[in-house]
C-alpha cells in the first residue's frame, strides 16, 4: 500500500472540481481529534456528472482497486451503484463512500469549510463522526468514541 | 446516547493540544505521520 499523502489526495479530488466532503478519521483529524488514521475516506455527491469527476481525478491518481496491483481506467458509470469502494493511489488509500451509516449521503450530512492552504475542503463536523461511529457499533468505532467526545468538549471549549 | 458522555481530560487535553495547531498544520502532521510510520516500518 502507498503511503498516505493526503493533501495530494484533496488537491487531485478539488482540482478536479469533484463536489464532495471528507469523513471519518480524517474529517475528525483536521478537527483536532488526537486520533490518527492512514486513510482517507471521501464522500462524494451522487451524481453523473460528479461521478466522471471523481473517476477523472483518481485515473490522475493511478488509482486501482484495494489489493489490485495495475491501475484501472475509471468511468463515472463505474461510481452510479453508489456501492462504498476502497482503491490505493500513488497518493495512498482512499475509501469512497457515497452513503454512510447514521448520517445518509452528501446532501444530508452537516459539513463545515476548512481552509487547507492553497484550497479548501468541507469536512463532516465532530457530531457528525461521533453519530456515525455509534450506529456502526463495531469494535473499532467503539473504541474511537472516547477521543471523539474529548474532540467535541475541547471544540466547545473553545467557543466563544 | 453520546449527549451525557464526560470525556476523559488527557484526551480533551490532546485535543486541545491538536487545535492549536491549523487545519492547514494538521493536515501535514498526518502526511509526516505517515511518513514516519513508512519510514519504521521498513527498518522492523
Amino acid at each position: 500500500m502507498t503511503e498516505l499523502d493526503p493533501e495530494r489526495l484533496l488537491h487531485a479530488l478539488v482540482d478536479h472540481e469533484v463536489e464532495f466532503c471528507v469523513i471519518g478519521a480524517v474529517a475528525a483529524w483536521l478537527q483536532g481529534n488526537p486520533s490518527v488514521t492512514l486513510d482517507l475516506d471521501v464522500m462524494p455527491r451522487r451524481e453523473l456528472d460528479n461521478a466522471e469527476r471523481l473517476a477523472a481525478a483518481l485515473n490522475a491518481l493511478a488509482a486501482r482497486p484495494r489489493g489490485g496491483e495495475r491501475a484501472v481506467e475509471l468511468e463515472g458509470a463505474d461510481f452510479l451503484g453508489w456501492k462504498a469502494q476502497s482503491f490505493d493511489t500513488d497518493a495512498g488509500p482512499l475509501d469512497v463512500v457515497p452513503l454512510a451509516a447514521a448520517i445518509g449521503g452528501f446532501e444530508d450530512v452537516a459539513t463545515i469549510e476548512l481552509a487547507l492552504g492553497e484550497f479548501s475542503v468541507r469536512v463532516i463536523t465532530i457530531d457528525e463522526v461521533i453519530a456515525s461511529k455509534e450506529e456502526l457499533g463495531r469494535p473499532k468505532d467503539t473504541a474511537a468514541l472516547p477521543a471523539l467526545y474529548a474532540t467535541r468538549e475541547a471544540l466547545r471549549r473553545r467557543k466563544p | 446516547m453520546s449527549t451525557g458522555v464526560i470525556p476523559d481530560q488527557h484526551d480533551v487535553e490532546l485535543a486541545e493540544v491538536l487545535l492549536g495547531l491549523t487545519p492547514e498544520e494538521r493536515l501535514q502532521a498526518l502526511r509526516r505521520y505517515a511518513h514516519l510510520r513508512e519510514v519504521a516500518g521498513k527498518q522492523i
